[in-house]
């Protein structure tokens, strides 16, 4: 596989990656508690047609239905066993609306969440586990153009699925951190920087590192800041839009598309350079970005 | 005795599960009750960790080795509380939502409740509201907690609440969970949120002291 997607990057100021997909198929149908990555198999037309809306609204990259499709979430809804036909459909499905663009080069990025619990010694996953189920996702995942191990709280964890990943596939990988905010600034859950991140993972030889979901934009941008002084490869954006309240029994992010692109202009003024969103971000929150970042490609 | 004592929040802040050990024996050799050991010792030492992981001093992995080093010290003095009132405050039954399988903070919060002289009865990950009601009726607990890590799950817990209060109209509900916030409590009719695992040992005290 070419590293087509990463050697194009330069070419362009700002690349425009999607939004959310989980906060969507919600408003769609998917049951609370129920599995978003079984929409795969279950409900391909409306995971296609999520894709497709980003596609119109602007997106470069689109991101595979994919974040809870390993085997060990998917135990969860005894769907273990399908894993690897979840996140291949999955592909189809993203290629599919990619080629919706117009002729418009529209890549597929495989999305690879966290397992959701704790390896070992900490928590109850075994290594071995985990790294199995990261090597079936990744063959299932294998004709993306390249994979986004994101919503990663734990460097650990991180480094244990790269490595896992490459034993299947060569492909292009962007890791996507996700921070808390402690009284002492942001930190993963276990108490890495963004700069110690950018460090290991830039050792580990990934070619993009980024930062994901956690509690809004204001948060990512001071992530995004501390991670551009150590960085070489390039940074990518892609927080929620804001945190949600319930509001008459739906779900509500505070940002809309208007505040969410003058806060990731701040974002790429802070060294991101693939910008999109994560969960309460939609087609229109892109289709602002899109403005943006054509205006800042014209500059 | 009290050097003792001192030692053993120490070795609590540490997480030093093995050298723990014999102070604790030590401390009971010397004379102090368990529940001296578990207040002046064990609870002093958790509640230091608590401070420092709310204030952004001590992170996950730290905090999962003192409550190591409390589970093993715990292991000690439990025989010696049998019978006694002591240690009893209170009864949870505690769980993450359907769905969810994020059982980090929901362990947590059990960790600092039971440190806290609370019982926790612990239903695990991606409870469904049905085994969730009949743990209610099982155990009859004084106070539910639930929790939510994903944006997603949030309405698997609001409708986990809803038929909690449906059943059980006294029931009262402690949620919490990184998307969770106050106002999501107050619209699911949840009795309280609690923002954090030292948080909740306060919210489950203010409850129960109303009760």
């Amino acid at each position: 596989m070419s590293r087509g997607l990463f050697t194009t990057l330069p070419e362009r100021k700002i690349w425009l990656f999607d939004g959310g997909m989980g906060s969507i198929l919600q408003a769609k149908g998917l049951k609370p508690g129920g599995c978003p990555d079984e929409f795969n198999l279950t409900q391909p037309d409306i995971v296609r047609d999520v894709h497709v809306a980003y596609v119109s609204a602007g997106s470069d990259i689109i991101q595979t239905n994919t974040f809870g499709a390993n085997a060990i979430r998917l135990e969860m809804y005894d769907l273990a066993h399908r894993a690897e036909e979840i996140n291949a459909r999955a592909v189809e499905l993203a290629r599919e609306a990619a080629h919706s663009g117009n002729g418009r080069t529209v890549w597929v990025m495989g999305s690879v969440g966290p397992l959701g619990e704790l390896l070992e010694p900490l928590g109850p996953i075994s290594r071995e586990s985990a790294v199995e189920a990261f090597r079936a996702q990744a063959r299932g995942l294998a004709s993306a153009d390249a994979l986004n191990i994101e919503t990663s709280s734990s460097l650990d964890e991180a480094a244990l699925a790269i490595e896992a990943v490459r034993s299947e596939v060569d492909l292009p990988l962007s890791i996507s951190m996700t921070f808390m905010s402690t009284p002492k600034g942001q930190f993963t859950m276990m108490g890495e920087t963004a700069a110690q991140c950018v460090t290991v993972l830039q050792e580990l030889g990934v070619d993009m590192i980024g930062a994901n979901c956690g509690e809004g934009v204001e948060p990512v941008l001071e992530v995004i800041s501390q991670m551009t002084v150590e960085a070489t490869v390039p940074l990518l954006a892609k927080p929620n839009a804001g945190i949600p309240v319930m509001e008459g029994g739906q779900e509500r992010y505070p940002e809309d598309a208007d505040s969410f692109r003058e806060k990731m202009r701040q974002v790429i003024d802070a060294g991101a350079s693939v910008i999109g969103g994560c969960c309460g971000t939609t087609p229109a929150h892109i289709g602002q970005l899109r403005q943006l970042a054509d205006s800042l490609n014209q500059a | 005795m009290s050097s003792t004592l001192d030692s053993i929040v120490q070795r609590l802040i540490e997480g030093n599960h093995i050298d723990i050990v014999p102070l604790v024996e030590s401390a009971l050799a010397e004379g102090a009750s368990a529940a001296t050991v578990l207040d002046e010792g064990l609870l002093k030492g958790m509640g230091v960790v608590g401070v420092r992981f709310r204030d952004g001093d001590m992170f996950l992995p730290e905090v999962l080795q003192s409550a190591r080093a409390m589970k093993v010290s715990m292991k000690i003095l439990d025989p010696l509380f049998l019978g006694s009132e002591d240690a009893f405050r209170g009864k949870m039954l505690i769980a993450t939502v359907k769905g969810d399988i994020h059982d980090i903070g929901k362990n947590l919060v059990s960790i600092m409740l039971q440190g806290n002289g609370y019982t926790v009865v612990d239903l695990g990950i991606n409870c469904s509201t049905e085994k969730f009601l009949q743990a209610i009726e099982e155990h009859k607990p004084d106070v539910c907690g639930l929790s939510a890590m994903l944006t997603t799950t949030m309405r698997a817990m609001q409708a986990t609440v809803g038929a909690v209060k449906e059943t059980f109209p006294l029931q009262m509900v402690i949620v919490g969970g990184a998307p969770v916030n106050q106002k999501f409590a107050d619209e699911i009719s949840a009795n309280a949120y609690g923002a954090d695992a030292m948080n909740a040992v306060d919210v489950m005290n203010e409850l129960l002291q109303g009760d």
